[in-house]
């Protein structure tokens, strides 16, 4: 029975001009913004390759140094670009691509491509995902808000309640045949970003952005459903197909349109970030009088100098087999790092905190919790970025503590700033390359928006189902 | 007649559950949209406030030092530099703080995303703190703000769609517009009539609702208040103009209701969310704003060739580590701070020429931008609501220029004094050059948005035109 009635809501779509006109509208957009996804996706991975390259040579061939001065100048490390970044960009055009590696200081990632754009970009892109999450429940609502209204203004609705047909068959039929229609469209599109996906990257880029993009497709597949649902209740209690349309239409609106905005706003000054001089006034202070005042620095410095004399039974800095600054440095640089963690810690705290207060908006808009997955899958969300940001700082720490050392063990106090190193030491520092999480990791902090899509699409199919064994046949 | 008319279809408006709610829902939106705004740009203002309080605080400190005779110390331990050495004032770092315009309320724009507090100081912008900023939310910049452009560039026209969808459609699916007919009447008066009567009625409740607001909570005594809120109600009426001009465009063709419906909400999404949204991803791959990398690559470059010219001047950790510096007396102080000043203005110098090419690039894709524009009425209405706000890129720019005035003046009054090894008076405190912005004069303002609000007018007389050329075969049956 379920086939039958998805046949035949099947049929009648493929009949309809409508259907016809503005699915193809639909699906040459999504192939267009494909198109676009991947020729932006490839120009940035291009830039981006080329200047992580770039300022490996530069780092190399700076010439003879002193080594902790060169790790003042040091590299940059550059965010690659995620391949499934074509089809959801997420946010990589509001985030830092780039961050400066020294010593010392931990920095934030700079450069949001956003602040060299105009304001034609807050409009915001219509990337593939944009089309789904936005246009595609247009179109949905557009195939089933006379799913039940309509039938029954025709009267056929009596007539097959007449049958006996089972709500729940009835629902699901027309749940199946909408879907039916959609994968018409969405088939062939899947297959072109498969293909898309396929020609942006190499083949082992390719391989672990396999999974990703299937979980991306169950998700949208759920939130479609979510469409329909709500679609098929509305139309089965609404009076008429133009009350159908109308709560329909608002319900897009609300949920697409006015909640992210509302839920952004709320998260914002819910949990204020510090300006970038309260910051940097809580590093700096917390630098000289030691973490939350405990343990200031010159303290810091005495003790270190009292240990090493000791180890090696000298009286003096100046009679050290080694540089006793080197060590000094790197002492320091581990306190830094507790600071930092600390610091660029709450940063990053607060800034979840914005998006689960965003999330728990979720709850009344579909669209948030697969805006926020899609985003997860494709790597572009705040988590992917935030372990990027970390793992540059991984490196940096590595990075700085090789120089330092080297600093430390080869020359003499005395020697001191006066002692240089050249290519082969830049040759043998670590070099940066980026490893972006598993699909696992990924999938793992999107559990809330998962249970949410979840929620809402079986949710919203019960509610069908229950409207329909309510409603009126006539 | 033609009054008649309008005071009918107020009427009927008044009586219909459905207008009354939608014009609530819609009045709530600008309310919400305006006290949201205005919050943010409250805290905004706030922050910019304790920055400049701070660093005036600062210097009036230094001030008073110098003026009870306090030459600094070099005890260790508490190491303090002399507050009338002009080095360690002119290396400090100094905010340029952008002010809102009396308006900003009107539209956040890119309010959130350009910083509005740019640092300045005798050396180059790398290692100080300003150019270690950033710690905004990136995922705040996705869905953009609740503000009152928002509702204007989006909703608005929704309401007014919502309205006149079926303006002569409703009046022939009921049969009255035969009756009507019957009046000594035309087709085109009656809608003209008709769409004039919602017309008033919309905009006054978007004039009234927002202008409230807005008077609530700007500064309504700045000076150019009034012109730019004058300029705001022109552009939103000519925005308006537009939608209902559409509307009764598409009334023209004589479709159903139903298919009026489809039609004006079809050219709703193409021009406010597909066209635009489309276009930027157009723009970003066909003229991508030039990689921001090359200019980082160029600087770092500048900045090693410098460390070795430096290096000659003095060993090269003192640039890294000036705490460091020998403690043995003054004048070993002053030659380091001079081969410091000498390499870093020679950085700039250098620096500035980077930023300038990167710079030239990037305005020559916006200028190709902004001619896009014109594609959709929602594009050109956003942007000349951020100009009206002064939120857009035209007055940022406006004041990077005048950063760079400022940023001049600074070094023109302390290099010399370093290197003439000078020490600051109580008097040359006073004359320490301070940050004010200039704004930007409204003649710019009007010339760049009146052009907006011509070509909207245009396009709606158009529009206009054609509805009235198509309204002689208009069926006046079903």
């Amino acid at each position: 029975m379920i086939k039958t009635i998805a046949k035949k809501d099947f049929t009648e779509f493929l009949r309809d001009g409508r259907f016809r006109w503005t699915a193809l509208i639909v699906f040459a957009l999504l192939l267009v913004s494909l198109g676009l996804g991947w020729k932006n996706y490839s120009t940035v991975k291009r830039e981006q390759d080329a200047a992580q390259a770039d300022s490996r040579k530069t780092w190399e061939n700076q010439g003879e140094r002193n080594p902790h001065s060169a790790a003042h100048f040091g590299v940059y490390a550059y965010k690659p670009k995620m391949p499934l970044s074509l089809i959801d960009s997420g946010l990589d055009n509001f985030s830092g691509n780039s961050i400066w590696v020294e010593a010392h200081y931990q920095n934030p990632a700079r450069n949001r491509p956003i602040e060299d754009a105009t304001a034609l970009q807050r409009f915001g892109e219509l990337t593939a995902s944009g089309v789904l999450q936005l246009l595609l429940p247009l179109l949905i609502i557009f195939l089933t808000f006379d799913a039940f209204a309509g039938e029954r203004s025709s009267g056929t609705l009596r007539q097959v309640l007449s049958l006996g047909v089972p709500r729940l068959q009835l629902v699901l039929g027309k749940t199946l045949g909408v879907l039916a229609a959609l994968l018409l469209l969405l088939v062939p599109a899947t297959v072109i970003g498969i293909l898309a996906l396929a020609l942006a990257s190499e083949n082992d880029v390719l391989l672990s952005s396999v999974p990703r993009f299937a979980l991306m497709c169950v998700g949208y597949l759920l939130y479609f459903i979510a469409f329909i649902g709500i679609a098929l209740t509305v139309s089965a209690f609404a009076s008429n197909v133009r009350t159908s349309l109308v709560l329909l239409l608002a319900f897009w609106i609300f949920s697409c349109l006015l909640i992210p905005r509302f839920a952004n706003d709320v998260a914002q000054n819910a949990h204020p970030i510090p300006s970038n001089k309260q910051f940097w006034d809580a590093v700096y202070k917390d630098m000289r009088e030691g973490i939350d005042g405990h343990n200031p620095s010159n303290k810091r410095t005495k003790e270190l100098e009292e240990k090493i004399l000791a180890q090696y039974g000298v009286a003096k800095k100046e009679d050290l087999p080694i540089n006793f600054n080197g060590l000094s440095l790197q002492a320091s640089e581990e306190h830094s790092n507790l600071l930092f963690d600390k610091h660029f810690g709450n940063i990053w705290k607060t800034h979840h905190t914005q998006e689960r207060t965003q999330g728990l908006f979720g709850t009344v808009s579909p669209f948030l919790p697969i805006r926020a997955f899609s985003m997860g899958m494709a790597g572009t969300d705040l988590r992917h970025q935030e372990h990027f940001s970390n793992a540059v700082e991984q490196y940096r720490r590595e990075f700085v503590k090789m120089l330092n050392l080297d600093f430390a063990y080869n020359s003499k106090t005395k020697d001191d700033y006066n002692y240089f190193v050249g290519k082969e030491i830049w040759q043998k520092s670590p070099e940066f390359a980026y490893i972006s999480p598993a699909t696992n990791w990924a999938l793992g902090g999107q559990i809330p928006s998962v249970v949410l899509l979840i929620l809402w699409a079986f949710g919203t199919l019960g509610l069908a189902v229950y409207s329909a064994t309510k409603m009126r046949a006539f | 007649m033609f009054q008649k008319i309008i005071k009918n279809e107020w009427r009927n408006l008044f009586a219909e559950k459905s207008f009354l709610i939608l014009a609530v829902v819609f009045a709530a939106l600008l309310g919400y949209a305006v006290y949201n705004g205005s919050k943010w740009l409250k805290q905004r203002e706030a922050q910019s406030k304790t920055l400049i309080e701070t660093q005036d605080k600062d210097l009036a400190e230094k001030r008073e030092k110098v003026a009870q005779g306090f030459k600094g110390s070099t005890e260790p331990g508490n190491f303090q530099p002399n507050p009338a050495d002009p080095y360690s004032i002119g290396m400090s770092l100094q905010y340029a703080v952008l002010p809102f315009a009396s308006t900003a309320v009107f539209s956040i724009g890119q309010a959130d995303i350009l910083p509005i507090d740019a640092g300045v100081t005798i050396s180059t912008l790398q290692r100080t703190v300003a150019d270690k900023s950033g710690f905004e939310n990136p995922l705040s910049f996705l869905a953009g703000r609740f503000d009152l452009s928002f509702v204007i560039v989006y909703l608005l026209p929704l309401f007014v769609l919502a309205m006149s969808f079926n303006l002569l459609s409703s009046e022939r699916e009921n049969g009255t517009l035969q009756l009507l007919l019957s009046n000594p009447l035309n087709l085109k008066t009656l809608l003209t009539a008709k769409v004039t009567a919602q017309f008033i009625l919309i905009l006054a409740i978007v004039l009234a609702v927002s202008l409230v607001g807005v008077l609530l909570t700007s500064n309504t005594s700045a000076n150019d208040f009034w012109s730019r809120s004058l300029l705001w109600i022109l552009l939103v009426t000519a925005y308006t103009a537009f939608w209902f001009s559409l509307a009764v465009f598409v009334n023209s063709f004589g479709f159903s209701s139903a298919t009026n419906a489809v039609v004006s909400s079809a050219v709703w999404l193409i021009l406010v969310l597909i066209l635009p949204s489309l276009l930027t991803v157009a723009v970003s791959a066909m003229y991508p704003v030039p990689s921001r990398n090359e200019a980082i690559a160029a600087i770092r470059n500048v900045n090693l060739d410098m460390r070795k010219d430096g290096s000659r001047l003095l060993s090269e950790h003192y640039q890294d580590h000036p705490e460091l510096m020998p403690k043995n007396e003054k004048l070993d102080l002053n030659d380091f701070g001079l081969a410091f000043v000498y390499v870093q203005r020679e950085q700039k110098k250098r620096v500035e020429e980077v930023e300038n090419r990167f710079a030239e690039q990037h305005g020559k894709q916006q200028n190709l931008v902004k001619n896009l524009r014109f594609l959709s009425p929602s594009i050109i209405t956003n942007e000349a609501l951020n100009d009206i706000a002064g939120t857009g890129l035209e007055r940022y720019s406006h004041f990077r220029g005048q950063v760079k005035e400022f940023d001049r003046a600074w070094a023109d009054y302390f290099v010399p004094k370093i290197f003439r090894l000078e020490k600051l008076s109580v008097t040359d405190f006073d004359q320490i050059p301070r940050f004010k912005f200039q704004e930007e004069p409204f003649a710019n303002v009007f010339s760049r948005v009146i052009f907006g609000v011509l070509f909207l007018l245009a396009v709606s007389a158009v529009l206009m035109y054609l509805a009235f050329g198509k309204l002689a075969n208009y069926r006046l049956e079903k």
